[in-house]
Parts: C-alpha cells; sequence; structure tokens
C-alpha cells in the first residue's frame, strides 16, 4: 500500500527534494521563492488529484481500507517535514559554519598579505641603502666627509698626474742646469784661452830677459848689474809660466768635475715614463669599472623596482579580492529567511493536508484555498525581510562597497 | 745620426728624432735651435716617426725648447708619434702646451 503511495507521489517528492538541493546550492540565489512556489503547487496540484482519485477508489474500496490509506498519507507528510525541517537546520548551520570558516581564512589571508606587503617595502629599502653602500654613494669617512669608489680614483688620478708634472719639472729644470753648466764650460774653454794668451807673455818675456842678459855679458863689466835685472825678469817668466800650468791643471780639475756633475744630473732629469704610462692605464681600467659598476647598480636597482612595485600591485588586488568575503556573508544571510520561510510554508501546507479528510471534496477545496491564502500571507511577510545581496558576482567589478 | 737638423726656407727648423729620444741627445738638440740668432722668431717641427722611446729628460728638452721659444707665443709642432710616446704626452698634458700629432 506505501509503496503505491510512493509510486503515485514521486513527481511531487522528487521536485521538492530537487528544490531543496537548489535552493541548498544557491544556484537559484535571488530567485528562491520560484522553486518553492512550483513545489507547492505542484503538491497542491497532486494533492487535489490525489483526493478525487481517492473519492473515485472509495466508491470501490471499503472505508476501512481509507481509514488506513489516510493514516499512512499523513504519516509520509509528517515523515517528509520531519525531514524538510531536519534539512533546513542542517542548511542552517553549515552556512553558519561556511561563514565562519571563510571569515577566518580571509581574516588570516588578510594578514599575511599585509604582512607580505611590509616586508616587500623594508626589503626594497634594505635593497636601496646596500646599493648606496656598495657604490659608495653615501659612505664617510671618519671626517665626516663623503666618499666613493670613483672620488678615491679620481684623487689616483690627479695623484699620478702631479707626480708626472712634478718629473717633468724636475727634468726640465736639470736640463736647465745641464745648459747652465755647459755655458759654464764654455767660459772655462775661455779661461783656457786666455791662459794661452798669459803663457805667450811669458815665454815672450823669458825671451826678452835672454836677449837682455845676452847684452850685459856683452857690455862686460858695466853691463853686470842689468844681467842681475834679466835673471830676475827670467825667474819671474818662469814663475808666470809655472801659475799658468797650475791655473790650467786647476780648471780643468773643474771642468771635469762639472762633467760628472753634468752626468749625475743627465740621470736625474732621464726617468723612465713607462710606469706612469702602466698606471694611467690601470687608472683607467679601474675608471671604467666603476661606471661599468654604477650603470649595472642603476640597472639592478631599476628592475628591482620594478618588482618591488609589481608586488606592491598584486598585494593591492589579492587584498582587494579577499572582499569576496562581505559578499559570501550577504549572500549566506541573504539566504536564511529563504531558508526560514520555505520551511514555514512547508509546515503549514503539511499541517494543513493532515487535518484534511480527502474524502470530503469541499473540506478538500476549503483546504486549497486557504493553503492559496497561506502563500499570500507567508510570501508576503516574509517579502520586506529580503534584501537584496551585493549583486557583483566577479571581484573585477567596479569598487566593492564595504560594510 | 738619431737626430738630424734643417732649416727650411720659411725659417722652419726642422728637427728629425730618431731610435731613442733621451739624454744623450741633449747637446745635439740644443744646438739645433741655438744655431739660429733669434729661436722665439722661428717655428719648429719635430718629427717623432723613426723615435721608439722618450724619457723624462726628452719632455724636459722640449719644454726648455718651448720656454726658449716664446713661451705661450712658440709655435711648436710635434709629428709622427707612435702610441706609446703619444701616451706619454697625453699623461704629462703635453697636447696643452704643443701641436701633437
Amino acid at each position: 500500500m506505501f509503496r503505491d503511495l510512493i509510486k503515485k507521489m514521486w513527481v511531487p517528492l522528487v521536485v521538492s527534494l530537487f528544490a531543496i538541493v537548489l535552493h541548498a546550492s544557491g544556484i537559484m540565489a535571488g530567485y528562491e521563492i520560484l522553486p518553492l512556489v512550483v513545489t507547492i503547487g505542484v503538491w497542491a496540484g497532486f494533492t487535489s488529484r490525489w483526493a478525487q482519485t481517492n473519492v473515485a477508489d472509495n466508491e470501490e474500496d471499503d472505508s476501512g481500507e481509507h481509514v488506513d490509506m489516510s493514516a499512512q498519507v499523513h504519516q509520509v507528510f509528517s515523515e517528509v517535514k520531519d525531514v524538510v525541517i531536519d534539512d533546513g537546520e542542517t542548511i542552517r548551520k553549515e552556512l553558519t559554519r561556511t561563514k565562519e570558516v571563510v571569515h577566518d581564512a580571509v581574516g588570516n589571508l588578510s594578514n599575511s598579505f599585509h604582512g607580505l606587503s611590509s616586508m616587500t617595502e623594508e626589503l626594497h629599502g634594505s635593497m636601496l641603502a646596500l646599493i648606496e653602500k656598495v657604490s659608495g654613494e653615501v659612505g664617510e669617512d671618519q671626517s665626516g666627509k663623503q666618499i666613493s669608489i670613483q672620488d678615491f680614483i679620481q684623487e689616483t688620478s690627479g695623484v699620478l698626474e702631479s707626480f708626472v708634472n712634478i718629473m717633468v719639472d724636475m727634468s726640465k729644470q736639470s736640463i736647465e742646469a745641464v745648459e747652465r753648466m755647459d755655458e759654464m764650460g764654455e767660459q772655462m774653454d775661455g779661461i783656457f784661452a786666455l791662459l794661452v794668451d798669459v803663457k805667450t807673455i811669458a815665454d815672450q818675456t823669458n825671451l826678452l830677459a835672454l836677449n837682455a842678459a845676452i847684452e850685459a855679458a856683452r857690455a862686460g863689466e858695466a853691463g853686470r848689474g842689468f844681467a842681475v835685472v834679466a835673471d830676475e825678469v827670467r825667474k819671474l817668466s818662469h814663475h808666470s809660466t809655472k801659475f799658468n800650468e797650475e791655473i790650467r791643471a786647476r780648471i780643468e780639475g773643474a771642468k771635469s768635475s762639472i762633467e760628472n756633475a753634468r752626468g749625475l744630473i743627465g740621470a736625474v732629469a732621464s726617468k723612465d715614463l713607462n710606469i706612469a704610462i702602466s698606471a694611467k692605464g690601470s687608472v683607467d681600467i679601474m675608471l671604467e669599472g666603476v661606471r661599468d659598476m654604477n650603470e649595472n647598480i642603476s640597472t639592478s636597482l631599476g628592475q628591482v623596482s620594478v618588482v618591488a612595485d609589481k608586488i606592491h600591485e598584486d598585494v593591492g588586488v589579492a587584498v582587494r579580492a579577499l572582499q569576496f568575503e562581505d559578499i559570501v556573508r550577504q549572500t549566506i544571510d541573504y539566504t536564511f529567511p529563504h531558508i526560514d520561510r520555505m520551511e514555514e510554508l512547508f509546515t503549514n501546507c503539511v499541517d494543513s493536508l493532515s487535518n484534511t479528510d480527502e474524502a470530503d471534496p469541499k473540506q478538500l477545496t476549503d483546504r486549497l484555498q486557504e493553503l492559496r491564502g497561506c502563500v499570500v500571507t507567508v510570501r508576503d511577510k516574509w517579502e520586506p525581510l529580503f534584501h537584496k545581496p551585493v549583486e557583483q558576482a566577479s571581484m573585477d567589478e567596479g569598487d566593492v562597497e564595504l560594510f | 745620426m738619431p737626430l738630424n737638423t734643417n732649416v727650411d726656407g720659411n725659417g722652419t727648423i726642422n728637427i728629425d728624432i730618431s731610435g731613442r729620444f733621451d739624454f744623450n741627445l741633449y747637446q745635439d738638440f740644443r744646438d739645433a735651435y741655438k744655431q739660429v740668432d733669434n729661436p722665439a722668431a722661428a717655428s719648429y717641427n719635430i718629427n717623432m716617426s723613426g723615435a721608439d722611446y722618450m724619457d723624462s729628460s726628452a719632455l724636459g728638452m722640449l719644454l726648455l725648447l718651448r720656454e726658449r721659444a716664446g713661451g705661450d707665443k712658440a709655435n711648436i709642432s710635434i709629428t709622427g708619434c707612435n702610441s706609446e710616446i703619444k701616451k706619454i704626452f697625453s699623461i704629462s698634458n703635453f697636447e696643452r702646451l704643443f701641436n701633437i700629432s
């Protein structure tokens, strides 16, 4: 008999279950009333048809069987009602739990993203400081004066340049000194020429004294005194020649000393410049290296900056996306009154039909009338409690209204 | 001869240097510009195409020549320098004092 009843009732039962599933899944969010109305309609239609069939059946069946059948129907109604109420409660519980889980998870995610954002900024700052330190842009020595590798190399370059300048100046002055010494040598050559003249005079004096001595001898006794004078003059000329030789020797000594000094000064003037060339080359290479390094650093800095900006932007997008929690919460809250209304309507229907004598067509018609009224009442009662949830379907759309 | 001198019709003193330009050439170099009565009035062309080495005494000699030839008014060209010699002139900032090529 019960199986028979289920056979007859499978259509409204399936429709009811389908409606519950639809509701719970939220597919019809915003239009929950539709499956409800359809379900109630199907139940009402089925009930009235079943009542008529029963009246027709009653003409054939005996009354005992009818009472039994009716009791079973009421029993099934009561069971279905229990299941619906039970399911409604479960849906409420599950939705509340979902709300809490989503709320907690979103809270954690939000904290994580904010942490990530501030850490990214910190990292960016540290990177900048490091880069500045490496490139020496803000390095300070103990006196508080700013120094950098580039300055250091330029300083080195300057030192090298002044070193070369000093060397060249020294060479020039040495050459000048050599020039003076050569002039001194020329002067000494002049003195030698004069000494030759002096020697000629001495020689001539000597010759004259000799002639005087000969003339004195020829004069005999009368020339004796003159012979003494001539001898003294000859002695003087010999002295003169001797002094002349001594002066020549001294000056020659001085000339050779000057020649030695000239050689020494020449050696001072002659310095190999290859060391300066290679030092200059090294400085140039270093400067080039620093320039390359600075270029690389600024390129890296640009890349780091771009990445940091991108992370910041992405974190912003993520935080904005996390506001989906508000939408979910509102959607769930919006669902609760619908469950309540469904339960109330269903309970009213089942209670009303349970108290109906299916054998009495008039009573059935009255009940149906009552039920229609009840549907309208319940709908009107609940309608103001339904407020539209956030209509946004995607997080990409516009600004999120915060609650 | 590592150093040859001639004076052309325009009064330019041409000094050709070959081999090492160092202190050993001092006397010849000095004689080269001493041969004119007024070194400051002459212009000079020093041809270095045969020179392969130069030390600081050569720089000193050139500076002294510049002084004798009128200092800032001196007209001295140095030609035919190889890369090493050019580097030395560059390091010692001689490019500001002489026409070097």
